[in-house]
């Protein structure tokens, strides 16, 4: 019987092991390298052909992130981890249906549409001409003197973008006649001016162009292919965000499997230090991200309170103090976002129902700066103190250069997201590198 | 008949099959801190250890260096190994299969008091500080039944240093005399 021929051979000398170990790290740092080079293109590739899948997965894992403690609670007063996971699960769908819901609601029909362009022209063109002391003759103020000729093309390109063809107009009065809810003097005073706008840089009206017959045929087709298109569309914005609470699943679901699974792909020399930089990391970024979340979450209650007490629609607030506390994750420049949406917002408000007397529609902006002053200074003496402990260090000029990258890479998202990323890779590398001091493994 | 799987497929499930298994509740049950727990506990404790494989002569870790984890050893040899200023190292214990070592990590974040070697090719279980400290807050029962035995070891361990100074100093002494 033939024996293996492998069999014959002396045991391998000192030597010969040596040479074997030394191709073989070789041979590993080879197929390492090139596998992390792969494994990063890819993650490149994933992250710029992917795109509108990274919002929602991240604020999937995000959300589970911050529900691990919920979870750990609920664990320890007796609830089994999977009724905690279809619990929270059960909350999260919950919160995100009502909130849909209460945006929807919030989304004016085509005619309310058409409603709020012809106040919101009206008002805007009241303000303007009130702060710059336009009045009949057109002479205006000091400060209109200064900036006017910058401003006036901006307000005219406004004014002929709300501006209603003659279309548009009739079917807001049609509309108009069958709604009890509407103030038709108020309305018919709004049609008036908007008929009569005249331009800034030029003194002409605005004339609507009432479109050709062949041109309203093409008109009702595009209408058609857009209500096709929108339907799609919709779709496929849903099946997008359904990948939101199938991650938050997982994530809430995973028992360690993750975390055992990359520390079985680290190097023993690298075990213990892994371990202690993952540990450290969560730690750090948690605190981080849940303060940042309860912060968020108190300045919007905040700005929402005070811009009710000033005289905002309350249901209107409740989306601009949530914009602006969201804003306000970004340091030092978030803070004008917030200011700017609600001065936008100010500019074209038709009443003000505030319990301040002193309060009117043209004082409106500056108390508008006021209250965000005011957020501003409870935020710093009050809440960031107490909810995120320690200041995050990051210097204004990487605040700025993050913000204007993450913008340009992912818009607003992008903005928003580029100032928590950028705290988390500081500390993944901060830790990273502190604890390959400590264990011998760098200078 | 029987059926014939692709190899690749087989690897799959058997990976699949090992994830779920998790360590061995006979081998943990065995090691002296996990005695006193059952079966269902010591399938809690399985899932916060880690399972590495080391060649002979690799290190596990060097004296001085922050101490994280606590080693078991499921298969092979450790040397315990006190480092000197010269090249030789004084061999203070050789651990087997059952055994574990590094176990004031689980208690304080201290630098090691010694070098651990694995002597053959070993595979070893890890159960890092963190883990255990989650798990005092998530099951306080099996935390303390395991905090009772790390104690009574280190305690043991303490008696038998003393015990070995003790016989040090009879030895000076007579030599002295």
């Amino acid at each position: 019987m033939n024996s293996l021929p492998n069999s014959k051979k002396p045991s391998p000398g000192r030597e010969e092991k040596l040479e074997f170990r030394r191709k073989r790290t070789v041979r590993s740092r080879i197929i390492y390298s090139v596998s992390g080079v792969f494994f990063f293109g890819l993650i490149l590739y994933l992250l710029i052909f992917l795109k509108p899948l990274i919002l929602p997965v991240v604020l999937g894992l995000l959300a589970a992130y911050l529900c691990q403690p919920l979870l750990s609670s609920l664990y320890r007063k007796g609830v089994p981890r999977w009724a905690s996971v279809i619990l929270l699960l059960g909350g999260f769908m919950i919160f995100l249906f009502f909130s849909v819901r209460y945006a929807v609601t919030l989304i004016p029909g085509e005619n309310e549409q058409l409603q709020y362009r012809v106040s919101i022209q009206d008002n805007i063109n009241d303000r303007y001409q009130y702060y710059m002391g336009i009045d009949d003759d057109e002479e205006g103020n000091v400060v209109y003197n200064l900036i006017g000729p910058e401003l006036d093309p901006l307000m005219d390109s406004i004014n002929r973008w709300l501006h209603l063809n003659d279309q548009e107009l009739e079917s807001l009065e049609d509309w108009a006649a069958g709604e009890p809810s509407i103030d038709r003097q108020v309305l018919n005073r709004y049609i008036e001016n908007h008929n009569n706008r005249v331009l800034y840089t030029e003194p002409e009206l605005l004339v609507s162009e009432r479109p050709l017959e062949a041109d309203q045929d093409a008109d009702a087709s595009q209408v058609d292919d857009e209500g096709e298109s929108l339907i799609l569309s919709t779709l496929n914005v849903l099946s997008i965000w359904l990948v939101m609470p199938v991650m938050f699943l997982f994530f809430l679901i995973d028992n360690g499997q993750i975390r055992k699974g990359f520390i079985s792909m680290v190097p023993n020399n690298y075990f213990e230090m892994s371990l202690t930089v993952l540990n450290n990391v969560d730690r750090a970024i948690g605190n981080y991200l849940r303060g940042t979340v309860i912060e968020t979450v108190l300045m919007s209650a905040t700005i929402w309170l005070l811009l009710v007490l000033i005289g905002f629609d309350a249901r209107i607030a409740v989306i601009l103090a949530i914009i602006s506390g969201i804003a306000n994750v970004i340091p030092i420049f978030g803070m004008f976002i917030g200011i700017a949406v609600c001065i936008v917002y100010a500019l074209i408000m038709e009443e003000v129902n505030s319990i301040l007397p002193f309060i009117t529609l043209n004082n409106l902006v500056l108390w508008t700066v006021i209250v965000h002053a005011i957020a501003q200074a409870i935020d710093n003496a009050v809440y960031k103190p107490f909810v995120l402990g320690r200041a995050v260090s990051l210097h204004p000029i990487v605040v700025f250069l993050g913000a204007i990258a993450g913008s340009m890479l992912f818009g607003f998202i992008g903005l928003l997201f580029a100032i928590p990323a950028i705290v988390i890779i500081k500390e993944i590398l901060s830790t990273f590198f502190r604890e390959m001091k400590a264990y011998f493994l760098i200078y | 008949m029987r059926k014939i799987i692709h190899p690749l497929w087989s690897n799959i499930f058997k990976s699949l099959f090992r994830e779920k298994e998790g360590v061995d509740t006979e081998l943990l049950g065995s090691i002296p801190i996990f005695k006193n727990l059952s079966r269902r506990e010591l399938n809690i404790v399985s899932s916060i250890l880690f399972e590495r494989h080391y060649e002979a002569g690799e290190s596990i870790f060097l004296m001085h260096q922050p101490g994280a984890a606590m080693f078991i050893i499921k298969t092979g040899e450790v040397e315990i190994q006190l480092e000197h200023d010269d090249d030789e190292n004084l061999v203070l214990a050789k651990l087997e299969p059952g055994d574990f070592f590094g176990e004031i990590a689980l208690l304080e974040n201290s630098p090691r008091s010694a070098t651990a070697y694995a002597s053959t090719n070993t595979d070893l279980l890890a159960i890092f500080r963190t883990d255990l400290d989650k798990l005092i807050e998530k099951e306080p029962f099996i935390a303390a039944k395991i905090m009772k035995q790390l104690a009574i070891v280190v305690g043991v361990r303490l008696k038998e240093t003393n015990k070995l100074f003790d016989q040090k100093l009879d030895v000076d002494e007579f030599i002295a005399q």
